[in-house]
C-alpha cells in the first residue's frame, strides 16, 4: 500500500496544557478593579489672597496632630460630619452662622443674563465676564432639567486644614465624609427629579451626561484645602 | 440474576475526555478577559483606609501609582515613596508625573488620572509634599485609593 494512515497527534495533554495556562493566569491577575476617592487639585502657581469672604460662608474644618476633629471651633466626632456638612450646604433652618441660599428663578437668571451681555458688547474679552456668562449658561441648563432651586452663594466653602502630622487615614475618612454630604445632596435631587439616584446616571450615555452637569450646577462640591505650618 | 451477570461482562467505557481542553480554553479565555494583570509587587506595608464614596478608575485613564509606606524588609521601617515599581525621592514625582502623562494618548492626557496608594499611618506632610509636585506637573486629577467598605458606587462621579 502506498497510502500511509495519517498519524493523528495526541491531543491528550492538551488539557493539561491549558490547565497551567489557566492557573497561571488565575495568579498573576486580580478580579477588582481600582477604586478610590477621586479629587482635582487646583492649578500650580501661589494662591492669590481672595477676596474677604463673609464668615458664615466659610466652614472651617481642622484636623489635627492627633487626628482629632474641630468644626467651627467645636470638637466633633467623624460620624457627624456628614450631617452638619449637609446642613451647611442647605441649610434648611436658616442659621445665621451658615450660608444664605438664594433662589434661582428662570427670570433671576435671563435678567442677570441681560446684564452681562449688556457689559460684554461693550467689552467682549473681559475673561471675568466670559466666566459668568458661562455660570449664568449652566443655571439655565440646570433651571431647564430640574426647575427653580436654591443655590449656596458662589463663595461658600468647606476650608478643611490638616496639621502636618496628622495621617493620611483620618485626613481620607474626613474626604470621605464630605463627599458622602455632597453625594447625598445629589441622590435627592437626582430622585426628585428624574427618579433615579445620581450615581446611577451613567456618564456614556448623552441625555444623563445632561443630567449630571444639572446636578452638578445645583449642588456644587467645594472644598478647599490648606495645611497648617 | 441473568441481568446482573450480563452486566459484568460489558467493557468499562469510561467518559470520553476530548472535549475537556475546550471547556479550560474557554474557561481560560474568560479569566483573560475579565481580569487584569496584577500590578507590580513592591516591599512596602500598604494598609490603605476605607472608604465608602469611591468610583471606578477606567484603565485608559490610568497614568501611573504612586506608592507611599513603609519599607517592609527595613528594621527601622522607614517611609518610602515608590513612582510605578522604582523607589525615588520627592524631588522625582515632578518629573516622573511629566513623564508618565506624555506617555499617554494625546486625547487623554487632560483627563489622565495618577492613583496615590498611601499607607494609612502615613503623615499628612509627606503627602501634601506630594501633592504639591504632582499639581507643578499639572497632574491635577488624583485618586486616593481605598478599599471599599459599605460601597457606594457610582459611574459618574
Amino acid at each position: 500500500m502506498a497510502r500511509q494512515n495519517i498519524q493523528e497527534v495526541n491531543a491528550g495533554s492538551m488539557a493539561d496544557i491549558a490547565f497551567l495556562l489557566l492557573i497561571f493566569f488565575l495568579v498573576t491577575t486580580t478580579m477588582d478593579q481600582e477604586v478610590g476617592i477621586l479629587r482635582i487639585l487646583p492649578p500650580p502657581g501661589d494662591i492669590e489672597e481672595p477676596a474677604p469672604i463673609p464668615e458664615r460662608n466659610v466652614y472651617e474644618v481642622l484636623v489635627n496632630a492627633n487626628d482629632q476633629l474641630l468644626v467651627e471651633g467645636e470638637p466633633m466626632d467623624i460620624s457627624e460630619l456628614r450631617s452638619a456638612a449637609i446642613l451647611f450646604y442647605t441649610n434648611t433652618t436658616d442659621d445665621p452662622d451658615l450660608p444664605r441660599l438664594n433662589l434661582v428663578t428662570k427670570e433671576s437668571v435671563l435678567l442677570e443674563m441681560a446684564n452681562v451681555n449688556d457689559l460684554l458688547s461693550m467689552n467682549s474679552s473681559n475673561s471675568r465676564l466670559l466666566q459668568k456668562k458661562k455660570v449664568l449658561e449652566k443655571k439655565q441648563h440646570a433651571l431647564n432639567l430640574i426647575g427653580v432651586y436654591h443655590e449656596i452663594p458662589s463663595n461658600a466653602v468647606i476650608s478643611l486644614t490638616n496639621d502636618r502630622s496628622t495621617s493620611y487615614k483620618a485626613y481620607l475618612a474626613v474626604q470621605n465624609e464630605l463627599s458622602a454630604a455632597v453625594n447625598q445632596l445629589r441622590d435627592e435631587v437626582s430622585m426628585n427629579s428624574f427618579g433615579i439616584p445620581f450615581k446611577d446616571l451613567d456618564q456614556s450615555i448623552k441625555e444623563d451626561r445632561e443630567r449630571i452637569r444639572a446636578i452638578r450646577t445645583v449642588i456644587p462640591q467645594r472644598i478647599s484645602e490648606s495645611v497648617r505650618q | 440474576m441473568a441481568r446482573f451477570t450480563k452486566s459484568k461482562k460489558r467493557k468499562n467505557t469510561g467518559i470520553s475526555t476530548a472535549s475537556l481542553p475546550d471547556i479550560i480554553f474557554i474557561l481560560l479565555f474568560f479569566f483573560m478577559v475579565v481580569t487584569v494583570m496584577r500590578k507590580t509587587d513592591h516591599d512596602l506595608e500598604i494598609v490603605k483606609p476605607y472608604g465608602s464614596e469611591i468610583s471606578e478608575i477606567p484603565k485608559d485613564l490610568d497614568a501611573g501609582q504612586i506608592y507611599i509606606g513603609s519599607v517592609k524588609s527595613s528594621e527601622n521601617k522607614e517611609t518610602r515613596i515608590m513612582l510605578d515599581d522604582s523607589y525615588a525621592d520627592i524631588a522625582d514625582v515632578k518629573d516622573w508625573a511629566k513623564r508618565v502623562i506624555n506617555e499617554m494618548d494625546e486625547d487623554l492626557q487632560s483627563a489622565s488620572i495618577i492613583t496615590l496608594q498611601i499607607d494609612g499611618d502615613t503623615e499628612m506632610g509627606l503627602v501634601t509634599d506630594v501633592k504639591q509636585e504632582l499639581r507643578e506637573a499639572y497632574a491635577l486629577k488624583i485618586n486616593y485609593a481605598v478599599n471599599r467598605v459599605g460601597a457606594r458606587r457610582g459611574n459618574n462621579n
